[in-house]
């Protein structure tokens, strides 16, 4: 059973096919292994994927992404249950503040730039103190994202306090455009949406069709929409459409406050 | 809306926060000027002056003004009238006090202690 589930969620991503009626014995399995799923969902999740966001391999970073995802292929989330993926973080400005805070610190506390021809100059350190400590501070909370695909629901949390929960289709992928003084374009694979921090998953790369190739992949396999990063594009890809537009997909006008 | 919720929006880095520290930044700033101006108007201290504090004052005087442009700039995406108000207010008021200390620099600069 848990292996035609798993056939099926690679498929259909946890949404039963019509087609197949369900027995009353899979359904009350189906039912027992969700309410599993709830009573042991909070603490599974290990603690080294808390961090995966962080890792900075610098050169050939979608290739670094592409073994992620052959080894986890719901990467970034971890699937809990069929349709229910669960992303748990911290944000990278936690070591960065660290960072700043620590060097500012030995700044201060050596003396080093104290005083530059009876200018005092030691506030410069104590600004980069306070900016450090207030990006610890901020960061240092647990987020948390569910994509509940059962629910059509999005989940986003801090420490267990809802910030937003929302309809599937204001939380998208989209590869985002860079350009350097030279006109070099570099891309960025990121995952937004509406009130969410983005979260970047592949940093800046030049290989355009790599980057789209892997996107769309993560967003068929999360089974959310994913967009070019052009405005209007012919390489949107779609999945979720606002509730006013669930009747005519293709002729929908454009909303602003979406 | 409890309290805890209202940490847990605080731990949020967004708009708000920002346009908060460039109002607190304000303040420390006009308490500066404030001192400035009582001992050059009417103690005559001048050695009491924060000229050896100059090139901070610029550099926290620009940070504020960037903080709350950022701060508006996020303040404008929430459609909300009191917000964008408040955090433009912020934003020229910051940028007020940055030309108001400039001038008092150049005002003053017959009584630094350079030019004696």
């Amino acid at each position: 059973m848990a292996n035609l589930y798993e056939a099926q969620s690679e498929l259909f991503l946890g949404f039963i096919p019509l087609w197949t009626v369900p027995s009353q014995a899979t359904v009350l399995e189906i039912l027992f292994q969700n309410t599993k799923g709830w009573a042991s969902g909070l603490p599974t999740s290990s603690t080294g994927n808390r961090f995966q966001l962080w890792s900075l391999s610098l050169s050939r970073t979608e290739r670094h992404l592409a073994r992620r995802l052959k080894n986890n292929s719901f990467y970034p989330f971890t699937q809990q249950q069929p349709g229910v993926l669960v992303l748990e973080y911290y944000l990278d400005t936690l070591w960065k503040g660290t960072l700043l805070f620590v060097v500012c610190l030995v700044l201060v506390s050596l003396d080093i730039l104290w005083q530059a021809e009876k200018q005092v100059t030691w506030a410069v350190s104590a600004y980069g103190m306070c900016v450090g400590l207030w990006l610890l501070i901020s960061s240092l909370p647990l987020r948390r994202l569910v994509l509940n695909h059962t629910r059509g629901m999005y989940h986003f949390s801090i420490r267990g306090r809802t910030v937003c929960q929302g309809p599937m289709h204001l939380v998208y992928v989209r590869l985002a455009l860079n350009s350097d003084a030279k006109g070099r374009r570099f891309f960025q694979l990121v995952l937004c949406g509406h009130k969410l921090e983005p979260l970047v998953l592949i940093q800046l790369s030049e290989r355009y069709e790599h980057m789209e190739y892997l996107g769309r992949h993560i967003a068929r396999k999360l089974s959310i929409n994913y967009f070019d990063y052009l405005v209007t594009s012919y390489r949107h890809e779609i999945r979720h459409w606002p509730l006013g537009a669930a009747f005519s997909p293709g002729i929908v006008t454009r909303k602003d406050h979406i | 809306m409890r309290w805890r919720d209202r940490v847990a929006v605080l731990f949020f880095p967004q708009g708000m926060m920002l346009t908060m520290a460039a109002l607190l930044l304000f303040f420390i700033h006009l308490g500066i000027f404030a001192s400035d101006l009582y001992n050059f108007y009417i103690t005559h201290h001048y050695d009491r002056m924060s000229f050896d504090y100059t090139p901070i004052l610029m550099f926290s005087q620009v940070m504020s003004v960037c903080w709350a442009a950022m701060g508006s700039v996020y303040a404008e995406m929430t459609e909300d009238k009191y917000f964008q108000c408040s955090a433009l207010t912020i934003l020229i008021l910051n940028a007020v006090m940055f030309f108001n200390r400039l001038s008092l620099e150049f005002l003053t600069i017959q009584h630094r202690e350079e030019s004696h």
